[in-house]
């Protein structure tokens, strides 16, 4: 059975990627990102990152996409081994992480986007009215702590959802979607800003006024620096996470273009699409309602573990009081936003796996989606029940986070150097509709990966409250939260070090069992595509599809 | 209260910029549309 899927139209493809780049992300990460790295001050470096990092990494991406569909290859590990010499036969097995992230994310993911759907029910049923700030903080706690019958149906639902939509094909399923989902998504964000720009003090309970929280926002916080290196480290991986860059879903998509198809202005189009969203649409929504409400203090300590808290903890109560039908259809388009932003790419995250069964193993569409939701179910399971033992921000960080930086990083290497940047060049240019900048050949060569380095050693190395001034003055102590230390999980050892209740303690080596376990999952769902892609590739060589 | 000079100016540059390129570009891909797949499609 060959893989015949293909896109409907050029407006679905652009509105399918740009679907996949808005997430979560766009309206929780990103203004708590904005307001802890210097407000007014981290836009610069956010933008020039999104010129130096973001719009390469989506040319590169795009066009190695298309270009893995000229050889009928529609996952990473294929595409990666075309674009590099036949000898060098461990590409193929970098490719691994365009399968394995996806399918790792998805898995939690899904329990994430859950989330938004129950709070949607929740809002338009009116479950948190009368209920005071601390019973609808409460309310999330239980909800994701304690998961019962509720929280896992929900999850269930949205896993068969994604399934099923997978299942209908691109054009059918995942293209029609984003073309009902994408103007939706964007009317319910210009509501919900229009209601966060005109919050007034004194009117509906609050005690300060949008402007409060915008200028929070946009004036550069007494002290920053644009020339922080902890600004910069903040934005480049922003722009990185938001635009779902090193995930391998860009590759899937845009391999199912015809070769005369243009991925310049595409790339440009769903990109800049995304930034609206972030910018334009996220800026807008939590961090001036918050701030309305409980003042800048409160919202400087409660982004602190990110904008999670605000997101589910916060809105559901602050939409309370502007009155019960207000109540309802902001909660219904705060929530039901969040969802069609998580589905939107979650739905992303399908079609690599999907391809790579479609492809190598002849299985059918309908055959690999639900093969697809099965790997999902079992993946994902653990991030349900062992929630509050980190299982959920386990996967988050390793394939959410690492694996991307990882992924990305190795492809640039290969396209720009491997493949060369003439050949790569001429994939970008192909077909163009627009006239890409010559300086972007410099820019993907030196500059991109330079900045993919930056991202990762600072990962690797973050400093103790990410003062990376420290690192120059000699001063430098790891962060618990750098790749090093999170190996050797040292924020854990130091919990249970300092923990003298028998209980807590428990609850503490318990964590760090399932940390543990985790990985010993993530790794074994690793080794266990690197076997399929294996497998594919002996069965190519015996097929004589290997030349 | 309504908001200073310097967070104004940053919010409506920053807006107009990232909206005016989010426009421009998907109105080109308005204007250009293909059809991306077809059965004639020689590669």
């Amino acid at each position: 059975m060959s893989n015949r899927e293909s896109w409907g139209s050029r407006v679905g493809l652009v509105l399918a990627m740009a679907g996949n780049a808005v997430g979560l992300g766009n309206f929780l990460r990103f203004p708590v990102q904005a307001v802890q790295n210097g407000g007014g001050t981290f836009i610069i470096p956010y933008l020039t990152c999104f010129l130096l990092m973001g719009i390469p990494l989506l040319f590169v991406e795009w066009s190695m996409g298309r270009f893995g569909g000229k050889f009928g290859d529609h996952s990473t590990p294929f595409i990666l081994s075309n674009m590099a010499p036949k000898k060098q036969f461990l590409w193929k097995y970098v490719g691994v992480f365009g399968i394995f992230t996806n399918l790792a994310v998805a898995a939690y993911y899904c329990y994430l986007e859950s989330w938004t759907l129950s709070y949607t029910w929740h809002s338009v049923a009116g479950s948190f009215q009368g209920q005071s700030a601390e019973g609808i903080a409460n309310f999330f706690n239980s909800y994701v702590m304690n998961p019962g019958w509720e929280a896992f149906s929900f999850w269930l639902f949205c896993l068969i959802l994604n399934t099923y939509i997978l299942s209908r094909g691109l054009s059918g399923g995942v293209e029609k979607v984003a073309k009902i989902v994408m103007p939706l998504l964007i009317l319910f964000g210009i509501f919900l800003a229009y209601k966060g720009l005109t919050v007034e003090a004194g009117v509906d309970g609050a005690k300060y006024s949008s402007s409060e929280g915008l200028n929070f926002l946009w004036s550069p916080t007494p002290g920053s620096s644009i020339w922080d290196p902890k600004v910069w480290v903040a934005a480049a991986g922003q722009i990185f996470f938001t635009l779902s860059v090193g995930m391998g879903s860009i590759h899937c998509y845009a391999s199912y273009m015809r070769q005369r198809d243009d991925v310049a202005l595409n790339a440009m189009s769903a990109g800049w699409m995304n930034e609206f969203v972030e910018v334009c649409l996220g800026a807008a929504i939590v961090i001036p309602i918050s701030v309305g409400y409980f003042g800048i203090d409160w919202v400087i300590e409660n982004t602190k573990t990110g904008g999670l808290g605000l997101g589910f903890r916060t809105l559901p109560y602050l939409f309370q009081q502007w009155g019960p039908v207000l109540a309802v259809i902001s909660g219904l388009f705060w929530f039901g936003l969040l969802f069609f932003a998580g589905i939107t790419s979650s739905l992303a995250m399908g079609t690599p796996c999907m391809g790579f069964l479609q492809d190598e193993f002849k299985m059918s569409r309908q055959k690999s989606a639900w093969t697809f939701g099965a790997a999902i179910f079992i993946l994902g399971l653990p991030t349900v029940l062992f929630f509050k033992y980190g299982v959920f921000d386990e996967y988050d960080y390793w394939a959410g986070t690492i694996s991307l930086v990882v992924f990305a990083l190795l492809e640039i290497i290969l396209f720009a150097w491997v493949f060369g940047m003439d050949k790569g060049w001429k994939e970008i240019t192909s077909n163009a509709d627009i006239k890409v900048p010559n300086i972007f050949k410099f820019i993907i060569k030196w500059v991109t990966p330079s900045l993919l380095l930056f991202v990762f050693v600072g990962a690797f190395f973050k400093p103790v409250n990410n003062d990376w001034n420290a690192v120059f003055q000699g001063t430098w102590v790891l962060d618990d939260g750098s790749v090093i230390n999170t190996i050797l999980n040292s924020g854990l050892h130091k919990k249970i070090a300092a923990t003298t209740d028998t209980a807590q303690l428990e609850e503490l080596n318990k964590q760090l069992t399932f940390v543990n376990w985790s990985r010993l999952l993530l790794v074994a769902t690793f080794a266990g595509i690197a076997a399929l892609v294996y497998v594919a590739y002996r069965k190519r060589v015996k097929e004589g599809r290997w030349v | 209260m309504g908001m200073n000079t310097q967070a104004l100016i940053t919010m409506i540059i920053t807006n107009l910029v990232v909206a005016g390129f989010t426009a421009f570009f998907f109105w080109k891909v308005l204007k250009t549309p293909h059809v991306l797949h077809s059965e004639d499609d020689a590669e």
